[in-house]
């Protein structure tokens, strides 16, 4: 599964790919048929959507995080921090010979 | 000052201990419902709330499954860090409860890795200086931050190398990014540079402790290598810069490396199960070049060290290290098997490739009245077998050399002996007998009877494993047995290049018909003639890889070449002779073994009577067995090799 289908769930035999981002007038329509989805950004900015189509065109547009996977992502960055200054503060405790017992 | 630096040390390493355990403790504080108790008609409680209770919460609210033998817990490393050691779900599968919990791959490289580095710490220092541990010159510095960054960048590699593997156990990992490729390789620098400074200062033991690797088989859970390994191939690549290798071996072993990576252009997946953190999940260019490196490296880095450190061994440590090892794995077989949240902890804190067994009668017998192995603790029943037979023997000797034995040994004794009983490993038992028989009759004044009657014994013994029917067939019957067996695998009109030769060569007679046929009646004796009938139904080389092989730790090819007929379970090779055959080829393996045949000749005199046993317990082992396919007994081959026919035995192994 993708990651369209799995935040907008299975594509609609009807679907047809529209060039929506040429056209600035394009209004979308909602559909009945469509639960409403909330569709976050990376920055945790967050759009309701009504549709298919509209899903389908802001997930396309990066909208495919999710609370988790942001959550995630700045934990990477932690542990990515975390790493980096732990070696660099063990480095320098033996550079500088902190914890020797001269 | 000194009670100050102690202090300090006791602060840091409580501290280490506390973050150690906390994980398990780690809940959900905005999530104001309680655990749910699981019950045969719902786990809807955990299916809908994922992540939001920690084990330990679970626990208190279903005490039962700490010592029910239906429930089971599994890791499921796929998860988020927020989700670590929280239950991720559960389900029912009959009367079973399956509870999954969650783990991350990076936090599980953190924590198991510190928490092993930790236990390492606590090994006292060499007494003796080493010149493992001279840090001191610019040169020195620069190798070893060279074979410290290479050694991080080959198993960083190795994650790419692997990637089908690690796709399902990295959670939100970018292969493309160069964010996760720092992130990963800065993760194992980390673990490696605390592994190799602790290391260091305790090399002149490190041979001494091989029993517990064993114990420790320190594999990452959600990683397909071990922590332990990291200390070898650090100082495989340490003999490279240093140029202290044997350009002779390494010329054929660089030429095959070529030929085994420029023929790994198909892709096979492979499983590792129980060989996890020693074998190669796929068939690859990418994860040729890696396996091929971690191999030459692994074999020149315990040369290096072995060098370096054989004067420090002492046989009496080795022994009871092997004593607590034993003692141990056997007590945490034993409990693992009966609680299974102790089984879930086993695998995660010494880094099993497979969690232990779930039976808990080691007595048991099947329908027909046959042992039912027991492997307890370990991944393999044979190969935990063969560890305590090992022991035995040493202990035989032990008691042979000093007449007497310590509290340890005789304990360590009475559980090996019932670790080898439970595992049902014959060939290790009439090994150990024959082995034993000989030390502890040899200066008796009742040699000769007792003699008499140990082969009395023995042929009954042997006739009894075997069966005596089995010796009652004639040759012309039994040598088709393998082959018949193979035959009964092969599907439809799916036919492994070795099949068609072998229907082709029935009865022509040829040094390698006669040579299969040998082989065959073996493998009817060991009772091998359908596993290994069932490899030949697969082994599909071409010319040149029958002659060169497929490269070192690749089962892929093997397994996913050609189809055969269901086997009942998902079966190994169950002979490291074979698995050289399909690493080494045909050439590959006769040099091998002419390389042996040529050091045993050149250190004949300097083989002692233990040395020679512990070849042959070895080499039947290899024989028989996947031996070489787990890390802790390959090593422990390749030590024992390297001491027997290398160095005088009588001094190596005096007490």
């Amino acid at each position: 599964m993708d990651i369209i289908e799995s935040l907008c769930g299975a594509y609609p035999d009807s679907f047809e790919k529209l060039d929506i981002a040429s056209n600035p007038n394009y209004v979308f329509l909602n559909d009945k048929n469509f639960n409403t989805r909330q569709l976050f950004d990376a920055e945790g900015s967050t759009v309701f959507v009504n549709s298919f189509i509209e899903c389908e065109h802001y997930v396309s547009g990066g909208w495919d995080f999710t609370p988790v996977k942001n959550l995630e992502l700045d934990l990477h960055n932690f542990l990515l921090i975390g790493v980096v200054v732990t070696i660099l503060v063990q480095f320098l405790i033996k550079k500088f010979k902190v914890f020797s017992k001269e | 000052m000194n009670n100050v630096i102690t202090q300090n040390k006791k602060l840091f390493f409580s501290l280490i201990l506390i973050i150690l355990f906390i994980p398990w403790f780690n809940n959900d504080f905005g999530f104001e419902q309680t655990a749910a108790k699981v019950s045969q008609e719902s786990v809807a409680f955990y299916e809908i709330n994922p992540c939001k209770v920690s084990i330990l919460e679970f626990l208190a609210a279903n005490p039962n499954s700490l010592y029910q033998d239906h429930y089971h817990f599994r890791f499921n490393n796929y998860s988020s860090i927020n989700c670590f050691g929280r239950i991720s779900g559960a389900t029912v599968i009959g009367s079973d409860f399956f509870i999954s919990v969650g783990t991350n791959s990076f936090i599980n490289l953190l924590y198991q890795g510190l928490f092993w580095i930790y236990l390492f710490s606590k090994v006292k220092k060499n007494h003796n200086y080493s010149t493992l541990e001279e840090l001191q010159t610019f040169t020195s510095k620069l190798t070893h931050y060279t074979a410290l960054i290479l050694t991080s960048l080959l198993y960083g590699f190795s994650i790419y190398a692997e990637k089908r593997f690690y796709e399902k156990n990295l959670y939100y990992f970018n292969f493309d990014s160069n964010f996760y490729k720092l992130l990963i390789i800065l993760l194992i620098y980390f673990i490696l540079n605390n592994l190799i400074n602790i290391t260091r200062f305790r090399t002149n033991k490190i041979f001494e402790m091989l029993p517990y690797v064993y114990l420790f088989y320190s594999v990452f859970s959600g990683f397909n290598f071990t922590l332990f390994s990291g200390i070898v191939i650090y100082f495989g690549f340490i003999s490279f810069i240093n140029n202290k290798i044997n350009w002779k071996i390494n010329k054929v072993i660089v030429w095959a490396t070529l030929w085994w990576v420029l023929n790994s252009r198909e892709s096979y997946y492979f499983n590792p199960g129980k060989f996890k953190g020693f074998t190669s999940s796929i068939y690859e260019f990418n994860a040729s070049i890696f396996w091929c490196l971690y191999f030459v490296l692994f074999i020149n880095g315990l040369w290096y060290l072995f060098n370096k450190t054989i004067q420090n061994f002492s046989l009496q440590r080795f022994i009871n290290n092997f004593s607590i090892s034993g003692i141990i794995i056997l007590t945490l077989g034993f409990i693992g098997a009966n609680f299974p949240i102790i089984n879930f902890f086993n695998y995660f804190y010494f880094g099993q490739q497979k969690f232990g067994i779930t039976r808990n009668n080691p007595f048991a017998f099947d329908s027909w009245a046959e042992k039912l192995s027991w492997r307890g603790f370990y991944a393999s029943a044979e190969s935990i077998g063969e560890f305590f037979g090992l022991f035995l023997i040493l202990l035989a000797y032990s008691y042979y050399k000093k007449k007497t034995l310590n509290t340890l040994e005789i304990v360590g004794g009475i559980f090996s002996l019932l670790g080898l009983y439970f595992s049902d490993n014959r060939t290790a038992m009439i090994l150990v007998f024959i082995f034993t028989t000989y030390f502890l009759l040899n200066e008796s004044k009742y040699k000769k009877i007792g003699l008499i009657s140990a082969g009395g014994i023995f042929t009954g013994l042997l006739l009894y494993l075997i069966g005596f029917e089995s010796f009652t067939y004639s040759y012309e019957f039994v040598k088709t047995r393998l082959f018949m067996q193979a035959n009964y695998y092969q599907y439809d009109t799916v036919f492994s290049s070795f099949m068609i030769w072998m229907n082709e060569n029935q009865n022509n007679g040829s040094l390698l018909r006669t040579l299969f046929d040998l082989f065959s009646t073996l493998a009817y004796f060991l009772n091998r003639s359908e596993i290994w009938g069932i490899f030949f139904a697969r082994y599909n080389p071409t010319f040149f890889e029958f002659i060169l092989g497929s490269g070192p730790f690749n089962f892929g090819q093997l397994y996913g070449e050609i189809v055969i007929n269901k086997t009942e379970t998902f079966l190994l090779p169950h002979s490291s002779l074979l698995s050289f055959l399909i690493f080494f080829g045909f050439a590959g393996s006769v040099l091998i073994l002419l390389l042996f045949i040529k050091l045993y000749s050149k250190n004949k005199y300097q083989i002692s009577s233990l040395g020679k046993m512990l070849l042959v317990y070895m080499f039947m082992n290899i024989v028989k067995n996947d031996v070489l396919n787990y890390f802790s007994s390959f090593t422990m081959c390749l030590f024992l090799f390297f001491t027997i026919l290398n160095r005088d035995n009588e001094e190596v192994f005096k007490l």
